[in-house]
This record gives structure tokens, sequence and C-alpha cells, in this order.
């Protein structure tokens, strides 16, 4: 018997030792927790004997009171409905956050035991499921389908155990989940929650990583969150964002937006999405805890600050962070922008300057699909390497916020294959050999001045042409994918009667063409393009088209008319046969350049250059009356010219005064790449030519500003007989 | 949270271990995956036990439990579940978890040490109803397949089934979605097996001949033009052509998930597929449904015989199918249905007499 007792008492003993063993994992997975749960499955399975249901019964009592003493639990209570599930989601996140950083007395290893009370009972709650599940230290957790009003908290638990993990402070532990009064708020924001996906499935990662991988391949991913409908698709925002997604993609063709919620857009306008460059993550298969996945991994993150902005905030992403609690801010450090609806403004601009300064893959566009399915695909171009981005040690550096923001005319070869009588090119003096240079501008000294240029200025887009025809030069495409990889939008302005291969040229990611004309018969056009041949312009234009099909490119292409006295009837067909082809149309009254013929006509002869009969005829031919054009200009004065920030660089690197005035050396205000922003301000401002045009007001007769102009060009078709009215000015010289 | 280990405290802890706040108004149902499966069909006719079991006990709430420990995760037979996946597999169930009828709370439980209490609290100190027995859940004891021998008792003795909900919080959402997009279309919710565009092909000779199917979606289309298909299943389950129907609608790749299609599938007027999970909470719902090419070694564990049309609690517009499907036998099966729902308005016969405040909530 005293051994019986003394095997009990050592066994007892054993037991109790064992019971209270410190571990360093957890205290469920301690051996002595697993040796109690032993003895009490092997008692359990002889419990007819009353031995072993004695030893069944303690050791279930030791389990428990190893709960209460080992456990370090909260239980908290909170509260969600259908309209605040998306602030409910970070919500526990945040209510997290707030517990370690303002009750120190619970330990960092603390587990959190939630039970939350459903109010709606129409709340959808698999994604607030998925997503607490897969955050942080939610070690349990209950639903409630009962109203808060007939359940009191305290008895929302099932184990009296769990009573006793109930914090002293009630205030912290009863919380609503959408609560906003909560301190450091701004700190979360900006640092983001990393409890929000702390724990996402590697199978979600898995899939998304595969995602990016074969979807968009070398693309800069943006992750995109916008606001959901009460039925959970976000449909209705994204009507508003397509046009500007659509923006950025034309600007960064290898930007790929990836959507973060559901939507039925796709189904009824799958062009859209490819135009804007949308890839719906949800609409392949995958889920809410994919959508926290990709809002990790990608590049950039725009969209709404709940619930996927905190995961992107706390991955540092950049981008734009829509309705902060924090209010409006800027994090320049990480690119982030906090913007609350009424800040926005414009969220493409925004967008596209932090693809700029983060110096995004610039190559053409692979991404967009053919017109139809049996077109060849896309001749395989290389992709130029990612350009350096102008930072405080570049000689030019102008920080950002103190920019000027201009565009650039660069012109790519010296001269043009056409005389064209009002054009400086075919009326200029042809004596002056200096006027334009002969050539062909190389890579380095445009790559220099696109350096030089984003650097000091906010460098709006770059037209690679002036008073010269672009397409002369056989490198065009080349030089154009030059403009695309600095992230700068790219135009050029063409004749068309050269024309060596559309496809190329559109492959370059060109993204504004212009085809100027001035009639649809060789004997119209021909007065106003000299020199040209408007059927193998025709033809170009077909082949022009034929090549956007093929590619799918996505260049802007415009067929600009100008208008005379005696091209109307032309204008009808040639409008039709552009449109046929898929090309926007527009005309406009031509006038007389450059600056100083005009000035001329306005009886300005010392500033003025000499007219000449082909000038006199060509003004003949003008519906825009020049005297009666300059009788509307002079009414306005003129004290400054916006053409300043058109900045005209020739194939030299040279820059010249603006992009109405002449190439002559007069107007040369120096190497571009020697003079800084606020030097060609002031050379701009200084020079001789800009007084008697501003005087004049001829500043808004080369911008089209008055509507004045269209009633005088309108007049004057009318009264257009079979007359050819020639008006010059009496003291103008001959025979120039 | 430590307390000091004087004796005082030992007595007092271990006398409130004794004594319990669960409530005994509930039927507790405890889902462990430790040892039982992640199986759509199965989880969806254990609901239908337990609601029939609470009936039976005179309570009218379900408290469910589902009892998940991270380092033990799977049952030995789903050896692919792994810690490290565990969430995903669960997740993709979670939803099927709230269709269970007269729910009132769902908890999950991953910490061993809370679900043995409560089980000890539930079976020793409450005496709350529970599934499984005490006994049954510590010896970790289960047989499959699980059978509807319950169920077609309870239907025996009382004349109808507690019958699944949508999952919680999701009627509204299936409601307004087809108000929405599909207000005058008779709904079809399809669910064509097709496991061997699955990532792990299993028993693919009870895959379903898509060539078939999508003929009769393609027939469909011309002779009624008032018919809509939901595709319900995976992603992967489905041929691309399927997405160039204008009259099939593939709720995943709107981003939707299985909760919505459950809660699509309770509220559709036809369901037509393949024995599986989806035709598993067809057969214990209200929705007309013809399910195909169910296996003759399963008849025993239902109850029937083999070529039997119905279940014992189905409806006379729930068929059964014991061989393939084709397309001309789905084209009639819809055909008839179409004229049926036109003519017919009466409430169903064999609607479940559940409490009202716990109907379809």
């Amino acid at each position: 018997m005293i051994a019986g007792i003394r095997r009990t008492c050592r066994f007892a003993h054993l037991i109790f030792c064992v019971a209270f063993t410190r571990h360093r994992g957890g205290w469920w997975e301690s051996p002595s927790q697993t040796l109690l749960s032993l003895i009490a499955r092997y008692s359990y399975a002889r419990f007819d004997s009353a031995r072993y249901r004695r030893i069944y019964s303690r050791t279930t009592a030791l389990l428990k009171y190893r709960e209460i003493v080992h456990s370090d639990w909260v239980n908290f209570v909170a509260s969600a409905g259908r309209n605040d599930l998306d602030r409910a989601r970070p919500g526990l996140s945040r209510w997290q956050q707030h517990m370690r950083t303002h009750h120190t007395e619970i330990p960092e290893t603390f587990a959190v035991h939630g039970n939350i009370l459903i109010s709606d009972p129409d709340t959808p709650t698999m994604d607030l499921l998925a997503e607490t599940v897969t955050s942080g230290n939610f070690n349990n957790l209950s639903f409630y389908w009962e109203s808060p009003d007939e359940i009191d908290p305290a008895q929302l638990i099932l184990t009296k155990s769990e009573q006793a993990r109930v914090l002293a402070d009630r205030a912290a532990s009863i919380f609503d989940l959408v609560e906003t009064d909560i301190d450091s708020i701004t700190e979360l924001e900006r640092d983001g929650l990393s409890y929000l996906g702390a724990q996402i499935p590697y199978d979600s990662v898995r899939q998304v990583n595969r995602y990016a991988k074969t979807v968009a391949p070398k693309f800069t991913l943006v992750a995109v969150s916008l606001d959901t409908d009460e039925l959970g698709f976000c449909d209705a925002a994204l009507e508003e964002w397509l046009p500007i997604l659509e923006s950025v993609k034309k600007d960064y063709p290898r930007v790929a937006f990836v959507l973060l919620e559901p939507t039925t857009r796709e189904n009824r306008s799958p062009g859209t999405f490819a135009r804007a460059g949308v890839l719906p993550l949800r609409g392949r298969g995958h889920g809410p805890l994919e959508s926290l996945a990709m809002a990790k991994v990608a590049d950039l993150f725009v969209g709404n600050m709940e619930p996927y902005g905190y995961l992107a905030a706390a991955a540092k992403l950049p981008g734009i962070y829509i309705n902060p609690v924090s209010g409006d801010h800027h994090n320049p450090e990480h690119l982030q922008w906090f913007l609350n609806d009424a800040s926005l403004g414009d969220p493409a601009s925004i967008i596209s300057d932090i693809l700029r300064q983060m110096g995004t893959g610039k190559a053409p566009d692979g991404f967009a699909e053919p017109a139809r399915a049996d077109r060849s695909p896309p001749r395989p171009v290389p992709v130029p390497a990612r350009r350096k981005i102008p930072g405080p040690a570049d000689k030019w550096y102008v920080p950002p916020d103190k920019r000027d923001t201009v565009t650039l005319y660069v012109d790519v070869f010296g001269h043009c294959n056409l005389r064209c009588p009002s054009c400086p090119v075919g009326n200029w003096n042809q004596a002056d050999s200096k006027a334009f240079a002969s050539g062909l501008i190389d890579e380095e000294t445009l790559v220099s001045v696109l350096e030089k240029a984003t650097a000091e200025t906010n460098v709006s887009s770059v037209g690679l042409f002036n008073w010269t025809e672009p397409l002369l030069n056989p490198r065009a495409p080349e030089l154009i994918e030059v403009v695309k990889s600095f992230g700068l939008s790219c135009s050029i302005s063409s004749n068309l009667n050269q024309l060596r291969d559309p496809e190329r040229l559109l492959q370059s990611g060109l993204d504004w063409m212009r085809v100027s004309l001035s009639g649809f018969h060789q004997e119209t056009y021909v007065k106003g393009h000299r020199g040209g041949d408007i059927e193998k312009v025709k033809q170009n234009m077909r082949r022009l088209a034929d090549a956007r099909d093929a590619t799918g490119a996505t260049t802007d292409i415009e067929v600009f008319y100008h208008k005379y006295l005696d091209n109307v009837d032309d204008e009808a067909d040639m409008r039709a046969f552009a449109e046929d082809l898929g090309f926007r149309f527009v005309s406009a009254w031509a006038y007389l350049m450059p600056v100083e013929k005009m000035l001329t006509v306005a009886g300005d002869n010392e500033h003025g250059a000499p007219l000449s009969d082909t000038d006199r005829e060509l003004i003949g031919r003008l519906a825009l009356d020049p005297l009666k054009a300059l009788d509307v200009t002079r009414k306005t004065e003129t004290t400054d010219c916006n053409l300043y920030d058109f900045l005209t660089i020739d194939i030299r690197g040279d820059l010249y005064l603006c992009c109405a005035s002449s190439g002559s050396p007069k107007n040369r205000l120096g190497s571009y790449l020697d003079m800084g922003i606020a030097e060609i301000r002031e050379k701009q401002r200084s020079h001789n030519l800009c007084g008697p045009c501003m005087a004049q007001g001829l500043p808004a007769l080369y911008g089209h500003s008055d509507p004045e102009f269209d009633e005088i060009g309108e007049q004057a078709l009318r009264a257009y007989g079979s007359d050819t009215r020639m008006r010059v000015h009496e003291t103008a010289p001959s025979g120039q | 949270m430590k307390k000091l280990l004087t004796a005082r405290n030992v007595l007092r802890d271990y006398k409130r271990t004794q004594q319990s706040v669960a409530p005994a108004d509930g039927f507790l149902a405890i889902v462990d995956f430790g040892y039982q499966h992640y199986a759509l069909g199965d989880l969806l006719t254990k609901e239908v036990n337990f609601a029939c079991q609470a009936i039976e006990a005179g309570v009218e709430h379900i408290d469910l439990a589902v009892a998940i420990d991270p380092a033990r995760p799977s049952a030995s037979a789903q050896g692919f579940v792994t810690p490290e996946n565990y969430q995903t597999h669960f997740l993709n169930l979670a939803p099927a978890l709230l269709c269970t009828p007269m729910l009132r709370s769902f908890r999950l439980l991953r910490d061993g040490g809370m679900t043995a209490s409560l089980l000890r609290e539930a079976a020793r100190d409450t005496g709350a109803p529970m599934w499984p027995a005490y006994e049954d859940q510590i010896l970790r004891r289960i047989t499959y397949p699980l059978g509807h021998d319950a169920i077609n008792a309870f239907h025996e003795k009382h004349g109808f089934i507690p019958k699944l909900q949508p999952p919680r919080g999701y009627l509204a959402w299936a409601e307004a979605y087809r108000a929405r997009f599909h207000e005058d279309k008779f709904l079809v919710s399809i669910n064509p097996r097709q496991s061997r565009l699955t990532a792990n092909p299993a028993v693919i000779y009870r895959d379903a001949d898509l060539d078939e199917w999508y003929e009769f979606i393609g027939v469909a289309g011309k002779e009624f033009p008032d018919v809509q298909f939901l595709q319900l299943g995976g992603f992967d389950e489905w041929r691309r052509e399927l997405s160039d129907f204008p009259n099939v609608t593939i709720p995943r790749a709107e981003g939707l998930g299985l909760a919505h299609e459950l809660a699509l599938l309770t509220i559709s007027d036809l369901f037509l597929g393949t024995s599986s999970g989806f035709a598993t909470m067809a057969t214990f719902t209200d929705t007309p449904y013809l399910i195909c090419d169910i296996e003759h070694f399963f008849a025993p564990f239902a109850g029937i015989d083999v070529g039997a049309e119905h279940y014992p609690f189905a409806h006379d517009k729930q068929l059964l199918l014991w061989g393939k499907e084709s397309a001309d036998l789905l084209l009639a099966h819809l055909e008839s249905n179409l004229e049926k729902s036109r003519s017919s308005t009466a409430a169903d016969a064999n609607a479940s007499p559940i409490p009202a405040a716990m109907s379809l909530r």
C-alpha cells in the first residue's frame, strides 16, 4: 500500500512538474502538453475503469489549467456591417497595431481571439474572413449573426476561460471595426499595415507571380483599386478611370493596370480594356487573397486606401492613395501621394510623373492586340536601355517644383522635299544658305538635348519637326524610340510624300502624327504643297492605315487640311478619304509664314522680310485675309507670348527664337546645350523680333485663338467668285 | 497574463474551470479538418445532418465550430493539405460552411486547447447537443462516404428535411445580381465536371463530355433565348470557347467566388450538372435539378435503388440520371422545365418548416 501511495505521489509530482515546465514554442505544442493529451486519450480509451476515469478527469483539468496560465490571449469584440466591410477589413489590423502600441502589458506573442458581431444579416463576410484568417495573429475567430442589442458582448464566449482574457480596459476590447479615432493613424497610413496580408497563402503568391510573368512580362504593373457598388463590382468607378488609364497608357505603353476588384465591364467592351492596358485580376479566376498579394508585389499602386492601399503602403509602393483618413500629404521619398477625392486633380499626370521618375520601360508597345486574328505578328523591336533619371548632380538640374513646362520641337532632318509657298522652306530667300542646316541630327545630340531638357524643365511633349520633313531621315523610328525611352510623348508632322516603313514607324511608339496637305486632286494640292504628289500621298495614307491595323498601334493619326479660297471642294473629298481610313480629319485656315513675312504685310519693313511674287500669289489664295486678320489681332495688346514655351532646336542642337520665326541666323539664340533655361528666357525676351511681333498681336494669329478668324474666312469663301483677289501692301518691294 | 502560482489561485482557477457559460440552447456542430475531409459534397451533407439533429434535439440554433490545427491540418488521406497551404484549402470551402441551416455563429478554432475546452464543456458541463459525439471527436473517428441515412430517417419521420440556405449574407447579393443582370431570364446553373482540366485530375472517367454540353448550350441559345446559363465551379473547369456564348455567364470570370455561386444556385430556376459538390448543394435545396452520372455504388449510401428517379426527400422537379448525359437529353429536360415553370405557380410542397426567424438567414 505504501509503495502504491509512493508511486501515485511520484506520478502526480511528475505530472505537476511537467505541467509547469517552461518552453520556447507555443504552449500548446510543448512536450508537457502533448504528454498530458496522450494521457487523456489513453485514459479515455479505458473509460470503463473507474481508475482511468479519475485519471482522465484530473488530466483534462490540468490541461484546462495550463490553458489559463500559459495562454497569452486577448479576447476582443467588434462589429461589422454590409456598408462597412471595406473599412472593417483593415480595421482589424489597425486595432492590432493600436493594441501593440498602447497596451504594452500584452506580450509581443499575444494571440487574438476575435468575436465579430455581424450587424447586418446581408453582410457578405467571405472577404473579411479570408483576410482575417490570413492576417497575423488572429488565432481564433468567431462570427455572430445576432443583433448587438440582444447579446451582451461578455456572453459571446463559450468557455469561461475566454472570459478571463477580456482586457481590464473593456473599452479597448470592444470596438467598432470602422472606428477611425485611433492614435497614430497617420503613421499607419504612411507605413502601411503589414498585418493585413502577413500570412497570404503561398498558393496565392504563386498564382500572382505566375500571372505577372505570363500575362504582362516585363511590364510595369500598376495595381488599381477602385470603389465598388453594392454587388462588389467596380464597373461605375472604372468608367471614370478608363480614360485616365488610357491616356497614361499612350505615353507609357509598357504599363499594365491590374484591377484588384471584380468587374463585368470587360465582357461588354474588351477592346476598351486592351487600349487602356487594363488586366482584371479577379476576372482571371483569382480571389481576394490574390488581390492582396498583387497589392504587395506590384510596382505602383493607384486607388483607395481601404483595403488594399494599406498593404501597398506597407510595401512602400509609389502611387496615389485615395481618401486617407489623415488628409492630403505627399511622401516624396517613396513617390507616394495621399489625396482625398476633392484634391485628386489630374491623376493621369501624377501617374505619368511617377512613372517618369521611376524610369519605367519605354519600349514599343507589344501588348496591344492586333485588330484581326489573321494579322501577322509585329516585328520584334529591341528594348532600349532605361534612361538615367536626372538628379541633383546633373549640371542643369532644377528641382521639379521649380521647373517650367515646355514643348520641344527638334528638327531631325535639315530640309524638306517640298517648297510650300506658305512655309519659309519654300518662301525664304534661297540665297540665305544659313537659314537651314543640311544633314541629319545624330542620336547623341538628341539624347543630350533630351537629358538636359528633362533635367531642367517639365517636358510635356517632343515634336520631331519644325519647318522640315522628319520622314526624310531614315532613322526616324529609332529617334522616336529615343524620345520614348525618356518617357515623353512624341509627335511628327509630315507631308507624307515619302514613307519608308510605316509598320516600323508606328511600332516605334509614336504618339501623334499629322499628315499635312491642301488638296485632294493634284492641280489643287500642288498649289499649296509645291513639288508634292497627292497620289503618292494618298497611297502612303493607305499604307499607313494598313500598318496601323497590322501592328495594332495606337498612334493618333490626324489629317490636317490647309484651307484656301480655291480648295474647298477638295476638302470634302479628302475628309471622306481620310475618315474612311480611320484617321481624324482637321482643317484650318492657311496663313503666311514666317513672322517676318507677316510683319511686312503689316507694314513693318524694318523687322519684316521682303515679299516675293510667290508670296503675293499665296496671299491672294488665303481665305483668311492677312490684313483683316491683323485688324483682329491688333485689337488685343499682347505683352507675353506663349510660343516662348515651344523650344525649337535644329539638327545641330541650336536653339531658335520660336517656331513661328524663320531659321535666319538672326533668330539663333545659341547652342541649347550650353545655355540654362534662365539664360534662354532672357534671350527670348530681349530679342528684337518679339516686340514688333507682339505689337501686331501675331501670336493670336498663329494660335487660331480668335473666333473672328472663322467669320473672316467664311465670308471670304462666300464672296469668292471667278476673280482671284490680290492685295499687297503698296510699299512692299517686289522681285524677292 | 501570468498569474502567481499560489495555492489560492490554483484552487480558484480550478473551480472556475468547472463552470461554464456555454449556452445550451444551440446545437454544437464541430467540423475538425484534422480528420474530416476537405470536400464540398461531404460538408454540405453534414450540414443537413446537423440541422436534422438540431431539430430532433429541440433547439433552434446551430453553433458551428471549425477546428483546424495548423500543425495537423488534414486527414491522412489528404496529405496534400499541409501547414503551408491549409488556409487556401479551407478558404476554398469556407462559403459552404455558411450554408448551414439555422446558423447562429461560426467559429474558427486554430488552437487545439480551445477546441478541447469547447468539447469538454459542451459534453460534460452544459449538455449541449453536439456532433460528432464526444468520443468520436476525441478518437477522430468518422466513416466515409457520408450517407443519407439520418436524413432519410428524418424525412420519413417528419415529412420534410431542413434545406441548405445560401451562404449567410449572400442571398440579398444574389437577388440583386439577378435583378441587375438577368432580370427576365430563366436562370440555369450548370456544373459539368471536368477534373482533367484541373491541377489535380482524379477519376476523370466521371468527367462530363463538354462537346455535348456546349452543343446543348449553343442550341439552347437559339431555341430558348430567354435562358441564361451560369457556369459554376473552378476557373479551370471550362474551355475557352464557353466565354464566347452570349447566353453564358461565368461568375468566376467576373471575379466572383464560391459564396456567390452557391447563392446563385439557390435562386436559379434549374440546376444541371454532374454528381459533385454543387449537385449536393442543389440536392438539399428547393431548386429543380437534373443530376447526371450518379455512381451506382453510392445508391445504398443514399438509401435508394440504382435507377431511382428521385431522392426520397426530393420533389418531382428534382431528377436523377444514372448515366451520361447528352445534348438532346439536356435540351429535353430544359424544355420540360421551361414549360413547367411557365404553368406552375404553386409553392413547393416540401418546403421545410424551419423556424421563421432562422429561415434563409
